[in-house]
Order: structure tokens, then sequence, then C-alpha cells
């Protein structure tokens, strides 16, 4: 767990430290854009962090979109 | 201070750009499993997708010389109104995050897989995503620049490998022909259209940068990128047929699996490493190019005057879907082999071909 946290903090302080001074000049609106994306990272940093693996981008695809690719896939595999 | 008034490319370092995106990825992961689909008929299933992808283009060329002045998110705007086109950016978006997660998971588990099998996969993750976000800020004409040495060391290469693998090469795998029908081919058509050459698509964001005096190039350009990247990709699934025979199908990162059986006398061995590395750079361009395709549509979706305030946002969340998405790999072959062409063939081409019809008619019955 705790070399999770220590790779997602030096990622986010890497990614982050060259866009601080722009972050800190956006204005009221592009601030509230920012906070929004603040929770599907909390989700994903919360899962990454104690390694569980809860519902993901991929689930809804696969769950989704992907029975239909599943259904189509299982039919050309259907040869003699 | 939006990108597309600001930085410029021309129509060959587009091209660069192009063939980057194209051979990127693929040519490392797509002769295992068009192999294991079609088997030694993989060969025509690249040809079927390759002029498949032709006609795509032609589409998104179509589009490019219908809205000169508009971006794709401008143009769809106008072709199916501010909502609809919002349903589809927003199922854009969600796309490339699984894409770019898949990209930079794909680098992961190529260094975990062959050279570097005690190092946790979210290091290689992590340092994927900084460099490309480090890229993307640098900006779009800096990646043209830039790509256009390590997509010619990597194409190189690529020559390499296949030339030395020739003399072990031979070509009974080749046969039978239609052994087991034309499902497999269909199979392999399905698997390779989807990845990469309905991924193409995603040039269409790419296009508005091109300078206006260079954008009657553009279509000669991709035209031929196209035929290169498929030609590259046709030579590597031969080479991978011919030379590892019945395994071609078992064995994962067949061009690298190639290099490991070419010997030259007692000196020329071991040259996997350096073709490891090439392909993986391939991997990096294309994870650069979807991160400031995926940043460019995001921040004009929000209507933002600052393209870059977004980008360590949504590389944080690439990163961490990437080391999130998959407890087996099982769980990962099956996301890109059987549903990611079906995603790239549904919310990539489908709204794309649909407004291409639309805007002909209109302007069909425009000119009646």
């Amino acid at each position: 767990m705790a070399e999770h946290i220590v790779v997602l903090v030096i990622t986010g302080v890497a990614l982050f430290a060259k866009h601080a001074t722009r972050l800190r000049q956006s204005n009221r609106r592009e601030k509230w854009i920012l906070i929004s994306f603040g929770v599907p990272i909390l989700y994903l940093s919360c899962m990454f962090a104690t390694n569980n693996h809860w519902v993901n981008l991929h689930d809804l695809a696969n769950q989704s979109i992907g029975r239909i690719a599943h259904f189509l896939v299982e039919w050309l595999k259907q040869h003699p | 201070m939006n990108t597309v008034e600001k930085e410029t490319i021309d129509a060959r370092q587009l091209a660069i750009l192009y063939v980057s995106f194209m051979t990127g990825s693929s040519i490392v992961y797509i002769p295992n499993p068009m192999i294991h689909f079609a088997g030694n008929m993989a060969w025509l299933s690249m040809i079927v997708s390759t002029l498949m992808g032709f006609l795509l283009l032609g589409c998104v060329l179509y589009l490019a010389r219908c809205y000169p002045d508009a971006t794709y998110t401008g143009y769809m705007n106008q072709i199916y109104g501010r909502w609809i086109s919002s349903v589809f950016i927003i199922l854009l978006i969600l796309m490339l995050y699984l894409m770019l997660s898949y990209i930079v998971l794909g680098i992961g588990n190529f260094f975990v897989n062959t050279m570097m099998i005690e190092t946790p996969e979210y290091v290689f993750n992590a340092l994927t995503i900084i460099t490309a976000a480090y890229t993307v800020h640098a900006g779009i004409e800096v990646m043209g620049r830039m790509f256009f040495l390590l997509v010619t060391s990597m194409l190189a290469f690529v020559i390499l490998i296949v030339c030395l693998a020739v003399p072990i090469a031979r070509t009974e795998p080749l046969l039978p022909l239609f052994y087991e029908g034309v499902k497999p081919i269909l199979h392999g058509v399905y698997f390779s259209f989807g990845f990469p050459f309905a991924e193409l698509f995603l040039f269409s964001v790419i296009i508005p940068f091109v300078r206006r005096e260079n954008r009657h190039h553009v279509g000669k350009w991709m035209y031929a990128m196209t035929a290169l990247s498929g030609f590259f990709l046709l030579i590597v699934v031969i080479i991978t047929i011919t030379t590892l025979g019945p395994l071609a199908g078992d064995r994962k990162f067949s061009l690298y699996a190639v290099a490991r059986l070419i010997r030259i006398g007692h000196f020329m061995i071991g040259i996997e490493a350096i073709v490891g590395i090439s392909l993986i750079v391939g991997s990096f361009m294309k994870a650069t190019i979807v991160l400031f395709i995926l940043n460019h549509i995001t921040s004009r979706f929000f209507r933002l005057s600052d393209d870059r305030i977004l980008l360590p946002v949504i590389s944080l969340i690439a990163f961490l879907l990437s080391v999130t998405m998959f407890e087996t790999e099982s769980e990962f072959v099956f996301s890109v082999d059987e549903v990611w062409p079906f995603i790239t063939m549904t919310i990539g081409i489908g709204p794309l071909v649909l407004a291409a019809i639309i805007t002909l008619i209109k302007r069909k019955i425009r000119r009646n």
C-alpha cells in the first residue's frame, strides 16, 4: 500500500509541477472543471492505494458494448 | 491561447505523426493475435483491413475538405447540433481514456514480460505517462519534429529484423490457403481493422493543425502513409508466420520473439534488446498522440481558453486507469482483442461516417 501511495504522489507531483502557475491563475469556471475531475481521480486513487478492484471504465465498456462484441467474436470463432 | 490558432504543422509533419500513430504500438501487438485468429491467412486479413482503412480515410478527408475552418468538435456541432454532438464527444472522450490506458498498460506489460520482469508494472506506466504529458505540453510542432527521428529509427530496426530473419524463414507455413474457410480471415479483419486502421479517424482532430497553404498535400501524404503502415504490418505478419511457423499465433510480442531467434556467427546475438526499445518508442509515440487528442477534445468540449490546463489531470486519470483496470492478463486480452475493435467501429467511426453521409446529402440537396 505504502509503495502505491509513494508512486501516486511522485507521479502527481511530476505531472502538476509544470502547471502549478497555470492552475493558480485559472478562473473560477476552470477551477470548477478541475475540481470535477477530482472525483474520478479520488475514486481511482483509493482503488490503487488499497489494491481493490471496484467497477472501472473497462467494466462499463465490457458489460455494455462488449456483450455485442463478444457475441460477434463467438460467431466468427465458429468454424469447422 | 487555443493551440489550433497558435500552433501549426506542415503536411510532412502530419505524415510523420500519422505513421507513428499507425505503426506505433500495432507493430508489436498485432501479429500474434492476428495469426491466432486468422492462422496463416493473416496476411489477407491485413490487406483487407488496409483497403478498408483507405475508405475510412476518404471519409475523414472529405469532412476536412467540407469544413476547412472547423475543428473536429466544431464540425460535429455543425452537423449534429450541440446536444447530440455532446453525447458523441463524451463517448469519444471515454473511448480515448480507454485507448490511452491500454497503450500505457501495453508498454508496462511488454517490459514486465520480456526485459525487466521483476520491476512493478506501475513504474513503467508512470514513467510513460509523465514523459507523454511533457511531450504534449511541448506542443504538436515539437512532436512533429521529434517523432521524425524516433519513427525513422523504429522502422529502420523493423527493416533490419525482417532482413536478418529472411534466412531463417520458410515458406511452407504460409500454406494451405483457406484451410478453415473465410471466418478466421473475417475475424482477423475485425481485429486488425479495429486496431489500428479504424483508429485513423482520430486524425480528423489533427488535420486542422496543418497550415492552410499545406492542406492540399494532406490527402496525398495520408494515403501514402496508410499504404506504408499497411505494408510494414503486412511484412511483419508474413515474417512472423514464416519464421515461427505453427508457434506464431502463440508467441506474444512476435517481432521481439523473431529477433530472439536471430544469430549471426558468434558475435551478433541478443539484438532483441535494441528492438524492444525501439518498439517501445513506437508505443510511446502513439500514447503521446492519443494524449494530445484527448486533451484537445476535452478542452474544446469545456470551451477552455487555455488548452493545457487539463493536461495534468487527464494524464493522472489515464495513469490511474492503467494501474487499476485489470486483475488478470486474460481480462486485458479480452478487452483488447474482442471489445476494443467494436468500440472503435461504433463509438469511433460510426458518428464520423454518419457525419460524412449527412454532409454529402446536405451538399447534394443544396446544389440541386
